[in-house]
C-alpha cells in the first residue's frame, strides 16, 4: 500500500516536470502579447486568446502545409512498411554468404551525420531532377530504413525456422513465407515501424528545406520558422502553431500505444 | 536510303518546330527565383512588392520564396553545389566574401550608365557598402540603423529630464548607474544600461576594425570601447550581470524584449523596434529614440548598418532580369510605390525622393521615432566593413566581446589576438 | 534474395556513395564560395580542426563526452524508473504514457525554442518556479553564463530522451516472463535482488542496444544545443556535432564540416566495437 502511495508520488512529479514544457508552450500560446514578456510570467494567461489558433493557421498557411506533410508523411510511411521487413526478411531469414557483413554496412549508416552526406545526396537527386519534388523525402523510404531494418531483423531472428521450413515443404515459396507467414506475425512490430517513420517525416526539416522550392510544397516544419524572422518572433503564434503540430502524433500514440509497446516488445531489440 | 532519307526530314521538321516553338517561348516573360528571408505577415509584403513589380514589368515573372533566415545557408549552399541558384538572393552580409570568391555577378557590368547614376542617387549615402574592388556587387533591399532607445518613464521616477537623453558617453554612464535598481538581495532587478554590441560600440569610440585590407582589431578606439565594456562588468559585478543579461548567449532569441519589459531603461536597438514597442507594449510606455551617444574625440551620430544586400548568385538564369528587378527595389520612376514598400515592412528609406513622398510623411506623422533614423542616413556615412574574411571575423569579435564582458583577460590583449587570429585568416585565403 | 537487389542498389547509390564522398570532401578544399576550385588538400582540414585555437579541439571534445554521458546516463535512469513504475496498471495510464511520450513528437526546432524560452534569465518560467521555491535568491542566466549553459542544454536533452528509454525499456520489462519473478519471490528474492539478477539480466540486450543506438542519436542530434545556444557562451556548449554545423553554416567550409563529421563517425564505430565488446553476450555476437 505504501509502495503503492510512493509509487503515484513519484508518477506525479515525474509528471508534473514533463508537462512543464507542454504547459508553457500552450500557455504560451493563448496569452495576448502584453503579457508575453511580463516579470512574473503569466502562468494563466487572461484573456486567453483562443483566436492565436485561427490566426497562427492564417498567418503562415499552416493548412496548405499541414496537407503537404500529410502527404509527405502518409507515402514515406507506406514506405518503410513496405520495404524495410523484406531487407530484414533477407537478412534474417534466408542464408547466404556475406548477410552479416551486409548487416553490419546497413547498421553502421546509423552512425553517419546527415551533415557529410547532405550535398553528395543532393547532388545525386539534382542530376535525376528530382529537386522541387517530394521524391526525395519520400522515394529513400521504399528502400528501407537502417533503424527498422535493424528492428526487424530482431523480431524476424525470434520466430522458429520450423514455421519456413514446414511451408517449405508444403510448396510455398520463399516470397509466399514471407508475406503469408512471418508478415501476419510481425504487424505489431510493423506499427512500431511506422510510429517511428511517422514523427520523423512529420518533424524533418533539414529534408524539406533542401529540396523543395516553390512555397506551395512547403511543410510543416518550415512552416514554424517563418514565425521567426529576423527582427521579431510572433511568441503566441509560433507556440499555438507548434502546439497543433504535435496533435496528430500524439492522437496517433494515443489510440496505437497498446499496439505500439506490443510490437516493441516482440522485436525487443535485442542486440 | 528511302528509310534514312525519311528520318532526316523528319529531324529537319522536328527542328522546325522545336525553333519555331523557342521563337514563341521567347515572347513568353521570364521567370525569376527570388530568395528572401521576409516570413510571417512580411512575406505578403514582399508579395505586394512583387506584384507591383510584374504590374509594371510584364516581361518579367517573379517568384519568391521565403527561406527562414537561419538555415538559408544550407539551402543557398546545396543550390550553388548542384550550380541552381536563385536569380536573387537577399542576405544580410558577408557581400565582400561572396564577391572575393567569386561567387556573385559584379552588377556594375550589367548596368548601363543611366542605371549606374539612378544607383548611385538613390543609393546615396549607401552606395559604398555596396563596393568592392571597384565594382558594385548588390543593392540595398532595406536599411538597419542603430540608436539609443530610453524609457521616458524611468527617467521621471529617477529625477531625470525625459526630454534630455545622455549625448556622450560619461552622462551614459552616469545616467545608467542611476537607473538601475537593486533588488533586496543585491542583484540587478533593472539595468539603467550595459554595453552590447563590441563592432558597434568601437566605432562610436572612434574605432576601425578595417583599414582598407588590413585587419586593424586592435585600434585604439576599439581598445577604449572593450575597456568601457570591462568597466561595466566591474561596476556591476560580472556574475551579476551575466545573470541579469541573458541576451548575452541568446541572440537566437533575440525577440525576448528586456526593453519593452521595462528590464532596461536604455538600449541600443535597430529601427524595427518602434514597431515591436507599438505592439507589445502596455499602453503607458513612454519611451525615446536618440542618436548613440559618444566619447569625445569619438564618433557622432555612429549607425552602422548592417543591411539587407541584394545579390545575384554567379550561374544564375536570368541576371539581367534579376538587375530590373533590383534596380525597381530603387526607386527611380516610381517612387510612390516605393514609399509604400517601406511602410508596408517598418524600413525608411535612403533617397529623399522617395521620403518626401505624402505617403511616406503620413507614415512618419504616425511613427515619429523613424525620423530619427532617417535623420541619422543624412548625418552620417555608414561604416562599412568590406572584408572576405567577414563571417569570421565577426565571430571572433564577438567572441573576444565575451571575453572582454567576463574579465577573462586583458581587452588590449585580447584584441590584438583577435588581430592576429583574423589577419593569418585573410593571409591564408590571399595565399 | 532478388527481391533484396533494388534496396542494395539504392543503398549503394544514395547512402555508401555519399558516405565515400563525404569522406573524400574532408581531404578537400570544398567551400561555399570556392565551388569551381575543389582540390585536394591532404589531412588540412584534419590539421586546421584539431589546432583551431578559438575552438579548442579538445575542449570540443570535453564537451562532447560530457554531453554524451550525462544525457545518456539520466535518459536511461529516469527513462527505466519510469518503465519501471508504469509496469503496473493503473488509472489513467493510456493518458499518462501518452503525456510522457510527449517530448518525442516535437521537433529539434521546438524542443530548443521551448526550453530557451523557459530557461531565459528574464522572463523563464524556471526562473519563477526556482524562486518561489526558494532554491535561488535571484535570476540566473542560465543560458548566458557559461557554468549553467552545458546543464542547461542536457536537462532539455534529457527531457526529450527520457521516453525514448521508458518505452523501449517498458516494452522489455513486459517479456520477462513472470514464472521467473513467481519462483524469485517463493524463494524469498526482495524487490531489489529481483530486479538485479532476473529484470536487469533478462533484458540486458535491449539495455545494451537502446543506450548503443542513442549514444549515436545523441552524438548527431545536435538541434537543441544549435537551437538554444548556437554553441556558446565562449564555446561551453560547443559539441563535435555544433561545431561541423558552425564550420558549414558559418564559415561556409563543408571540407571542416565532413572533416568533423569523420572524427564523429570514427569516434562512434570505435565506441560501438568496444562497447559491444564489453557488454558481449552469445547473441550480441551477431552484430
Amino acid at each position: 500500500m505504501i509502495g503503492q502511495i510512493v509509487t503515484h508520488c513519484i508518477l506525479i512529479i515525474f509528471g508534473l516536470i514533463f508537462i512543464l514544457p507542454l504547459v508553457t508552450m500552450v500557455s504560451t500560446a493563448l496569452k495576448p502579447d502584453v503579457q508575453i514578456f511580463a516579470w512574473p510570467p503569466v502562468w494563466i494567461p487572461n484573456p486567453r486568446m483562443w483566436s492565436n489558433f485561427p490566426r497562427a493557421l492564417t498567418f503562415v498557411p499552416m493548412i496548405l502545409y499541414a496537407k503537404n506533410t500529410v502527404v509527405i508523411t502518409a507515402t514515406s510511411v507506406i514506405g518503410v512498411v513496405l520495404s524495410s521487413p523484406l531487407v530484414a526478411y533477407g537478412l534474417a531469414r534466408i542464408d547466404w554468404p556475406e548477410r552479416n557483413l551486409l548487416f553490419l554496412l546497413i547498421v553502421s549508416t546509423m552512425m553517419v551525420p546527415y551533415q557529410v552526406t547532405m550535398i553528395p545526396v543532393y547532388l545525386l537527386f539534382n542530376s535525376l531532377g528530382w529537386i522541387n519534388t517530394y521524391l526525395p523525402l519520400i522515394v529513400p523510404s521504399f528502400f528501407g530504413n537502417a533503424f527498422f531494418i535493424f528492428l526487424l531483423r530482431q523480431f524476424f531472428m525470434t520466430i522458429p525456422r520450423e514455421l519456413s521450413d514446414a511451408a517449405r515443404i508444403d510448396g510455398c515459396s520463399e516470397f509466399g513465407i514471407y508475406s503469408r507467414i512471418i508478415l501476419p506475425l510481425a504487424k505489431p512490430s510493423l506499427a512500431v515501424v511506422a510510429l517511428f517513420q511517422f514523427i520523423w517525416a512529420w518533424n524533418d526539416f533539414l529534408g524539406p528545406l533542401i529540396y523543395l522550392k516553390d512555397q506551395t510544397k512547403y511543410t510543416i516544419s518550415l512552416g514554424l520558422q517563418q514565425f521567426q524572422s529576423g527582427y521579431q518572433t510572433e511568441w503566441a503564434l509560433l507556440m499555438a502553431a507548434a502546439t497543433m503540430a504535435t496533435f496528430p502524433i500524439i492522437i496517433l500514440f494515443f489510440f496505437t500505444q497498446r499496439t505500439f509497446i506490443q510490437g516493441i516488445t516482440l522485436t525487443g531489440i535485442k542486440g | 536510303m528511302q528509310l534514312r532519307k525519311r528520318v532526316l526530314t523528319l529531324c529537319v521538321l522536328a527542328l522546325v518546330v522545336a525553333l519555331c516553338q523557342g521563337a514563341v517561348l521567347a515572347q513568353e516573360p521570364v521567370t525569376i527565383t527570388l530568395w528572401h528571408g521576409w516570413t510571417g505577415a512580411w512575406t505578403q509584403v514582399i508579395n505586394d512588392i512583387v506584384e507591383m513589380f510584374e504590374a509594371s514589368h510584364p516581361h518579367i515573372k517573379v517568384k519568391p520564396l521565403v527561406v527562414p533566415y537561419d538555415e538559408r545557408d544550407t539551402k543557398l549552399m546545396a543550390a550553388i553545389a548542384a550550380g541552381d541558384p536563385p536569380d536573387i538572393i537577399y542576405t544580410m552580409g558577408n557581400i565582400v566574401s561572396y564577391a572575393a570568391r567569386d561567387a556573385i555577378v559584379p552588377l556594375d557590368k550589367l548596368m548601363t550608365p543611366d542605371e549606374l547614376q539612378v544607383y548611385k542617387d538613390y543609393q546615396y549615402p549607401l552606395y559604398q557598402a555596396n563596393e568592392y574592388k571597384g565594382h558594385i556587387w548588390s543593392f540595398h533591399g532595406f536599411v538597419d540603423a542603430f540608436a539609443l532607445y530610453y524609457n521616458k518613464n524611468h527617467f521621471r521616477e529617477v529625477g531625470l529630464d525625459p526630454d534630455a537623453p545622455p549625448t556622450d558617453i560619461a552622462t551614459l554612464d552616469a545616467y545608467a548607474e542611476k537607473l538601475t535598481t537593486m533588488n533586496a538581495a543585491g542583484q540587478i532587478d533593472r539595468a539603467g544600461f550595459l554595453p552590447d554590441d563590441l563592432w558597434h560600440w568601437a566605432d562610436v569610440f572612434g574605432g576601425s576594425w578595417l583599414d582598407g585590407d588590413k585587419i586593424t582589431a586592435a585600434h585604439p578606439g576599439n581598445i577604449a570601447a572593450a575597456e568601457w565594456f570591462a568597466s561595466y562588468s566591474r561596476k556591476y559585478d560580472v556574475r551579476k550581470i551575466v545573470a541579469f543579461d541573458s541576451s548575452l548567449a541568446t541572440e537566437r532569441a533575440q525577440a525576448l524584449d528586456p526593453f519593452i519589459s521595462e528590464k532596461f531603461s536604455m538600449q541600443r536597438m535597430g529601427q524595427w523596434k518602434i514597431l515591436d514597442i507599438d505592439r507589445y507594449a502596455p499602453e503607458d510606455f513612454d519611451y525615446g529614440v536618440v542618436p548613440l551617444p559618444a566619447p569625445p574625440g569619438g564618433r557622432k551620430n555612429s549607425m552602422i548598418v548592417p543591411s539587407g544586400y541584394g545579390l545575384i548568385p554567379k550561374n544564375a538564369k536570368h541576371p539581367e532580369a534579376a538587375l530590373e528587378y533590383l534596380l525597381y527595389w530603387v526607386g527611380k520612376g516610381h517612387e510612390e510605390d516605393r514609399a509604400k514598400i517601406f511602410t508596408l515592412g517598418g524600413w525608411f528609406p535612403l533617397s529623399d525622393e522617395v521620403t518626401k513622398e505624402p505617403i511616406y510623411q503620413d507614415y512618419i506623422q504616425r511613427y515619429p521615432h523613424f525620423q530619427v533614423f532617417s535623420d541619422l542616413l543624412r548625418k552620417t556615412d555608414p561604416t562599412g566593413f568590406a572584408t572576405p574574411v567577414e563571417l569570421f571575423y565577426i565571430d571572433r569579435i564577438n567572441n573576444a566581446r565575451d571575453r572582454i564582458r567576463l574579465l577573462q583577460g586583458d581587452p588590449k590583449a585580447i584584441l590584438e589576438r583577435v588581430n592576429s587570429e583574423v589577419t593569418a585568416e585573410l593571409d591564408k585565403l590571399n595565399k | 534474395m532478388a527481391i533484396m537487389v533494388p534496396a542494395f542498389v539504392f543503398l549503394t547509390l544514395f547512402v555508401y556513395f555519399p558516405i565515400v564522398k563525404g569522406v573524400v570532401i574532408s581531404f578537400q578544399n570544398y567551400t561555399l564560395y570556392d565551388m569551381t576550385n575543389i582540390h585536394w588538400i591532404g589531412l588540412d582540414n584534419f590539421r586546421a580542426i584539431m589546432t583551431d585555437i578559438n575552438f579548442g579541439f579538445l575542449q570540443i571534445i570535453i564537451n562532447t563526452v560530457i554531453w554524451i554521458l550525462v544525457s545518456l546516463l539520466f535518459q536511461f535512469l529516469l527513462g527505466f524508473i519510469l518503465a519501471l513504475l508504469m509496469k503496473e496498471p493503473f488509472r489513467g495510464r493510456g493518458i499518462y504514457s501518452a503525456l510522457v511520450f510527449y517530448p518525442w513528437a516535437l521537433s529539434g526546432f521546438a524542443i530548443g525554442l521551448i526550453w530557451a524560452w523557459m530557461f531565459n534569465g528574464q522572463f523563464g518560467i524556471i526562473n519563477d518556479v526556482l524562486l518561489r521555491l526558494g532554491l535561488i535568491s535571484n535570476n540566473v542566466g542560465f543560458l548566458s553564463d557559461p557554468r549553467y549553459a552545458m546543464v542547461s542544454v542536457i536537462v532539455a536533452n534529457i527531457w526529450y530522451g527520457v521516453p525514448f528509454f521508458a518505452i523501449m525499456l517498458l516494452a522489455a520489462l513486459q517479456s520477462v516472463p513472470a514464472e521467473l519473478m513467481e519462483a524469485a519471490k517463493i524463494d524469498g528474492a526482495g524487490p531489489v535482488r529481483r530486479l538485479f539478477s532476473i529484470t536487469i539480466p533478462y533484458i540486458k540486450p535491449t539495455i545494451v542496444s537502446t543506450t548503443l543506438l542513442r549514444t549515436m542519436w545523441i552524438m548527431n542530434f545536435p538541434d537543441i544545443i544549435y537551437a538554444m545556444t548556437g554553441g556558446g557562451p565562449s564555446n561551453s556548449t560547443n559539441i563535435l556535432a555544433t561545431q561541423m554545423i558552425n564550420k558549414i553554416l558559418q564559415f561556409y567550409d563543408y571540407g571542416q564540416g565532413a572533416a568533423f563529421g569523420v572524427v564523429i563517425m570514427l569516434i562512434l564505430f570505435a565506441y560501438a566495437i568496444i562497447y559491444l565488446r564489453i557488454s558481449a553476450t552469445k547473441e550480441d555476437a551477431t552484430i
